[in-house]
């Protein structure tokens, strides 16, 4: 085992708001373009908070080859699904494997690891039991007796939340190692850093990550309302409107391939992962270090484990989900980090909502988006920066990349204090 | 570079046996079944309505706080056997140079539904009809909200409840593939130590799907056993026809092996090696031929720098379905051959039920304490030998048998494997 394996960016897709494939949600970011708008997909006329990201092209039949499928699975696992197969055609890497022999082919398959950001379970899946609650109330007997005629056999099988990796798995023969981690907004960091680790620690070669949430249904909306937690207006990272997040579906994903197998095949390069890590401020649930102890420890070990400062990086994207707790805790974070570095600072939810599960993946393909453009998307709507925040190097227009920086660094965050950052390199 | 080793020092456990370590083995080894007609509802017209409860559960007091108010019946199952393996591990954070930094907690966890109480209350505020009617969500929202309804189903609840309960910092997750959940969260953590992004890791599990939209979500999918007898759990047995629900939960210290040495833990084992594998067959079959399940078992052997002939104890996944516990017999007659024949293989399931999310950990458990007590547990209510499970399923009772290398299984719907190797800690003379 290597403990200096080197891991490298090949494939990537998405599914937002602003766009069906990475390509489409990156040209809206670049356009200044948002994908937030009211609810279509439920009827919320009378809420007062109805603001959301919501796929505006979602036609599952075109997006998945099996439309037995659809049958099967729930419209969270159609975009999970359909950002991971973008990745996979983006990185042409199953045409590699298509080329080898049948022994070969095998070997193939039990390197390739499968590593999912999830959301869980969502509120809508459980409405399923609506009819029959309605004539059994509390009476469990009667729910019994009309479970079968009520409720779809396979509720359990679309209901699972492990279904993306799953279906992704059977599709493409993957048959290595795997994870699904449940752990709110930072699943699908968590999932490209334990990726990269297992490919660092010669578990894998290659890997396809996946993160991918249905962040905007109704019940948790209300919730998120209840605690105050969502803006009617606008996702306004660092400004000093923000007031509150804007919740919105999607999902993104990656192909990650060790150096020797990128070599194997000649593969064109996105970007190398450096690494990155993660770690809880544990302040409870819902609670956020207002001091930003642990995120700025987070940051700076980050650095320091693979020999970076703060002058080495061209960009860093931000978490920036609006709220004001979160995007001060986070700009105190960054100053302490930079130290009057004035490094170039940013956020991409404004334009497509916060995708939560899916989020972190999702800032990761933007940004090699823009390592490959040499530019630093802008906040579009950012009009005069937070006090708290104005430390930062923010812009609402697009900047050119930092000459001669090659490393940019992003951050995610999540419920129960959860922290992650990934650090990635250009590639030469 | 050297890769660190990982030590397991201390244990914990709630299950259908018991509400502790201590208890659950002793009824482990006088084959007791936690199955029973279940309590916590009217299942009666169900198909099955059995099931491994826990039962006489109360949480430790010290764990009864504003911040653990919200939490779920089974988180509480999660918490109270953290707590026991952080007391059998003698670990305090903050104390005795251990820094919350460098611990850090992996939970396999279940499918954080809303419970029965909460959707009964959204379908008579606004769904009176069995359709949703948002516009009434929005009007009795004062009467409607509760906090807890959105706390308890949070898919991070319960590892937000362990991190802040014992004060954790560091690296932390929750990981969920069905009944491999909590296997493959000990792999993890021992990856996490090995790596050195932490000297201690707290892993394991929790799960009880022994409610109405669980037992419902089963019965529906054809997977329990309706006998509805004492014996409806008989993993490798010819009549077998479904397993049983259980629930519970189960938590391991894992430490940094050199840490626990130097500071002179008791070690009760290693955890050496993991293998986690995708079947990529099908959602809830496992292929005949026990494809998967096999590069599972190879991998944990390779990982540990172990031979098939090292091993001296299978603790199986053995669910009591037909088709895993004939895909597992196949797995292991295809990685240890000849051999596969003398090695004790056993599912502890015939006694505890499924335990889902938590399986995996309360089964890593119970091969440490084998290790630990130089016994094997049984497989309970086999009496009817299917000719292709042809293994020694440990029938006659529970065995002494010293053991080097122990094996644990956990298979899960969606085609996650886990497989997890332990090493007596005095295995091979390396102490």
């Amino acid at each position: 085992m290597s403990q200096t394996r080197r891991v490298f960016v090949t494939g990537m897709g998405a599914v937002t708001a602003t766009g069906m494939n990475a390509e489409a949600t990156w040209q809206a970011l670049l356009a200044g373009q948002q994908g937030l708008g009211n609810v279509k997909l439920w009827d919320l006329a009378t809420w007062s908070h109805q603001k959301v990201g919501e796929l505006q092209d979602f036609q599952p039949a075109t997006m998945l080859p099996d439309r037995k499928l659809l049958k099967l699975i729930s419209r969270q696992d159609v975009t999970g699904i359909s950002a991971g197969m973008q990745a996979v055609a983006d990185s042409q890497v199953f045409a590699y494997r298509d080329q080898l022999d049948i022994a070969q082919q095998t070997t193939f398959g039990e390197e390739f690891a499968l590593y999912v950001g999830s959301p869980g379970n969502k509120y809508c899946q459980q409405y399923d039991f609506l009819p029959v609650i309605k004539h059994s109330q509390a009476d469990m007997q009667i729910f019994a007796k009309h479970l079968f005629s009520e409720v779809h056999p396979m509720w359990l099988l679309r209901s699972l939340p492990n279904n993306v990796l799953a279906y992704l798995g059977i599709t493409y023969g993957i048959k290595g190692s795997n994870h699904n981690f449940t752990n709110h907004a930072v699943s699908g960091m968590q999932a490209l850093l334990e990726a990269h680790a297992a490919i660092v620690a010669g578990k894998a070669q290659r890997a396809l990550v996946v993160g991918y949430d249905l962040g905007a249904e109704p019940q948790a909306l209300f919730y998120y309302d209840k605690l105050g937690l969502l803006s009617a207006q606008d996702l306004k990272p660092f400004d000093a409107q923000h007031d509150g997040t804007i919740l919105a579906e999607g999902a993104s994903a990656l192909i990650l391939e060790s150096e020797e197998a990128v070599q194997q095949r000649s593969a064109r390069c996105y970007a190398e992962v450096v690494g990155g890590r993660t770690a809880t401020e544990a302040k409870g649930l819902f609670g956020i270090d207002p001091q930003a102890i642990a995120l700025q420890t987070l940051l700076k070990q980050t650095l320091e484990h693979h020999n970076l400062t703060p002058q080495d990086l061209a960009m860093i994207i931000a978490h920036g989900n609006g709220s004001h707790l979160s995007d001060v805790t986070e700009a105190r974070a960054l100053s302490s980090l930079l130290a009057g570095e004035n490094t170039p600072v940013t956020a991409f939810k404004w334009s497509m909502g916060h995708t939560l599960c899916a989020s972190g993946v999702l800032d990761t393909v933007l940004g090699l988006s823009a390592m490959q453009a040499r530019c630093i998307p802008g906040i579009a709507n950012l009009n005069a920066v937070a006090q708290e925040c104005s430390n930062l190097n923010l812009s609402r227009m697009t900047r050119d990349w930092s000459a001669g920086k090659d490393h940019m660094l992003i951050i995610n965050r999540g419920f129960a204090g959860m922290n992650a950052c990934v650090v990635l390199r250009a590639c030469a | 570079m050297t890769e660190r080793r990982v030590a397991i020092t201390g244990l914990g456990m709630v299950s259908p046996l018991g509400n502790n370590v201590a208890s659950s083995w002793t009824q482990l080894m006088a084959r007791q079944s936690g199955i029973a007609p279940i309590q916590q509802f009217d299942a009666s017209e169900f198909p099955t309505h059995i099931a491994a409860e826990v039962k006489a559960f109360q949480p430790d007091p010290i764990l009864v706080t504003k911040h653990n108010r919200f939490a779920s019946r089974f988180v509480w199952f999660g918490l109270d056997a953290a707590l026991q393996a952080m007391r059998d591990a003698q670990i305090t954070l903050g104390k005795d140079g251990v820094l919350a930094q460098r611990f850090g907690v992996v939970a396999g966890t279940g499918m954080m539904t809303l419970d029965f109480d909460s959707l009964l209350r959204f379908q008579q505020t606004c769904a009176e009809d069995g359709k949703i009617d948002w516009s009434q969500l929005a009007n009795k929202s004062q009467d409607f909200y509760q906090f807890a309804d959105f706390a308890k189903p949070m898919v991070n609840s319960g590892l937000s409840s362990l991190i802040q309960q014992f004060g954790i910092e560091g690296y932390a997750t929750s990981v969920h593939t069905a009944c491999a959940s909590s296997g493959q969260a000990l792999g993890l953590a021992m990856e996490v130590i090995r790596r050195g992004d932490a000297d201690y890791m707290l892993a394991g599990g929790f799960d009880s799907m022994i409610s109405p939209f669980g037992l419902s979500s089963f019965c529906l999918l054809g997977a329990l056993s309706t006998d509805n007898t004492a014996s409806a759990s008989r993993p490798f047995d010819l009549t077998r026809n479904g397993f049983i629900l259980g629930e519970g939960a189960a938590f391991l210290v894992l430490e940094n092996w050199a840490h626990a040495k130097a500071r002179g833990a008791r070690i009760y084992a290693e955890l050496a090696g993991e293998g986690n594998t995708l079947s990529s067959y099908r959602i809830t079959d496992s292929p005949p031929d026990g494809n998967g399940a096999l590069q599972a078992i190879e991998r944990a052997l390779k990982d540990a720098n172990v031979t098939p002939a090292d091993v001296d104890y299978i603790n199986a996944h053995g669910t009591s379905t037909k088709m895993n516990d004939l895909s597992e017999t196949n797995a292991i007659k295809a990685a240890f051959g000849k051999r596969a024949y003398h090695i004790p293989v056993s599912s502890t399931k015939s006694q505890t039920g499924h335990l889902i999310a938590a399986a995996g950990a309360l089964e890593a458990a119970f091969s440490v304490l084998a290790i630990h007590h130089a016994r094997v547990p049984m497989t309970a209510n086999l009496q009817h030998p299917d000719p292709e499970c042809d293994l020694d399923y440990v029938t006659d009772g529970p065995c002494e048998r010293s053991l080097g290398v122990v094996l644990s299984n956990s298979f899960g719907f969606g085609g996650s494997n886990s497989c997890l190797l332990f090493k007596h800690p005095e295995f091979g003379g390396a102490v």
